[in-house]
């Protein structure tokens, strides 16, 4: 499991990209992705189509994130294609707050 | 400056010896045979020994054995070096000495640098060894302590659960921990017209931490239930404590769930758990009820959706809530195998025991791996009885 980031600078755009099990061990990594470099000004995807877990630790992480980058409800957008993952989301009611693709 | 313990029956070698471990800066006291340096090591304790091997009344071998077992049965028990000073450099006598308990030897005639440097090498292992031991003892204290504390926690929260509605006919419920505390909340309470009010409901992570938010929704519900509030008003009002009181992180996914009085009906909040089910008595799945909203303490008061959906509850039917601890394993389709493994138990055992057999597959599904996140399962007979 692991976090990278892809920024690109001419357009202002991170992708995020979550591998494997995204649990309580990558809450930290989340936060070091859009805190260094700074985010803020940058549109967002989290790319969860390789991330194959979730569990609530995550989800609390996703949330700071937003609250962190001060981003209004549905701009970042999170990318999923494992069932487990979108049930996940679903059942927590996470298209509120995001988008999904 | 350390204290080194000489033995020698021979004057002259007790005085070389001593004479340069003060030159290395050391206190020294003496011993004239084995005997002796038994009872200067135990009374005078020493940071090292230098140790001749043929000596009258005890020779250094045996004087070696008493030593390191009186000092291994002190309680604080550190690393005592013996290093042999002989003229004996035979490999037999060597590895006699070694099982004897010594940790070095040095040859005679003694060279100064060597000695020198052999006693500063054992007393830097010694000294380690004894911040070792300062740490073990401070760690076990330390743990004894947070055990304390933790019973005591743990008092508390058994006091506040002892505060839950009991109807053995109509409930029954499981909960397990991941650790001493549990971060899952199941209860019931029943309101001022005889309705009964049911939270079942999970914190995010497990341990303390999740547990730390359960005290205060347990004391919320009660005192709403008492006032006999409405669904809506009572997950609006533990939604808006937990988003003032918890950090962005953490939150509360929860069902709750007003039974009438002769449960034939009930109304339903549910945010952020997994489905619960209806089912008849006979095994048939009458209805599945998905998650409506977001967990609590995640939206502030204006975002917040209290809305509620009504069921009718057939007479001879069971009602199925569980949190997601013992299902979040899933096979190859994605599909979460406890959650498969519990509708198939639901479908297929009779109402009769069906709950005894969930609670003992949902432990047991874990056989195999550490339990990850609390457990809780709750299951509630409807209709008049």
């Amino acid at each position: 499991m692991s976090i990278t980031t892809r920024v690109t600078e001419e357009i202002k755009e991170a992708t995020i990209k979550v591998q494997g099990e995204f649990n309580f061990d990558l809450v930290m990594d989340l936060r070091d992705a859009y805190i260094e470099p700074d985010l803020k000004s940058y549109s967002i995807t989290v790319d969860l189509t390789d991330c194959t877990y979730m569990d609530s630790a995550a989800l609390g992480a996703m949330l700071i994130m937003k609250s962190h980058l001060g981003k209004p409800d549905g701009e970042i957008v999170i990318k999923v294609a494992d069932p487990y993952v979108r049930k996940v989301l679903e059942a927590a009611h996470f298209e509120i707050k995001f988008t999904f693709s | 400056m350390a204290k080194i313990l000489v033995v020698d029956d021979l004057p002259s070698n007790r005085l070389l010896l001593q004479r340069l471990c003060e030159k290395f800066g050391h206190e020294t006291i003496s011993a004239e045979d084995g005997v002796l340096a038994v009872v200067a090591a135990k009374e005078q304790s020493p940071d090292l020994i230098l140790l001749d091997i043929s000596m009258p009344n005890m020779d250094g071998y045996e004087a070696a054995e008493l030593i390191k077992a009186e000092a291994n049965s002190r309680p604080d028990d550190a690393y005592l070096p013996i290093i042999f000073v002989t003229a004996q450099t035979s490999d037999s006598s060597l590895t006699q000495a070694i099982q004897a308990g010594g940790d070095d030897f040095i040859a005679q005639p003694v060279r100064a640098e060597v000695l020198e440097s052999k006693i500063s090498a054992h007393l830097r292992i010694r000294e380690l060894n004894q911040q070792l031991v300062e740490n073990n003892r401070e760690l076990s204290l330390y743990n004894r302590r947070l055990r304390q504390e933790a019973d005591l926690i743990g008092h508390f929260f058994d006091k506040a659960l002892q505060r839950s509605y009991q109807d053995p006919e109509r409930f029954h419920y499981h909960t397990s921990p991941a650790s001493a505390f549990n971060g899952d909340i199941m209860l019931i309470s029943q309101g001022p017209v005889g309705q009964v009010y049911v939270l079942v409901g999970d914190f995010t992570g497990h341990g303390l931490q999740a547990a730390m938010g359960t005290m205060p929704v347990q004391q919320a519900f009660f005192d709403l239930c008492q006032q006999g509030v409405v669904l809506p008003e009572l997950v609006r009002q533990i939604n808006g404590y937990l988003h003032q009181s918890l950090p962005d992180s953490m939150f509360f996914a929860a069902n709750a769930l007003l039974f009438d009085q002769s449960f034939s009906k009930v109304e339903m909040w549910m945010g952020g758990m997994p489905p619960g089910y209806l089912v008849s008595d006979q095994g048939e799945e009458l209805m599945s009820f998905a998650s409506m909203h977001m967990p609590l303490g995640i939206l502030p008061e204006v975002e917040f959706r209290s809305g509620t959906i009504n069921y009718d509850l057939p007479a001879d039917s069971r009602v199925y809530l569980y949190s997601d601890g013992a299902i979040e394993r899933k096979d190859a389709q994605g599909n979460i195998v406890g959650e498969e493994g519990l509708r198939e138990l639901m479908q297929t055992m009779p109402a009769e025991g069906r709950f005894e057999k969930m609670v003992t597959t949902l432990v047991s599904s874990d056989d195999d791996q550490d339990q990850l996140d609390d457990i809780s399962l709750i299951e509630v007979r409807c209709g008049k009885h």
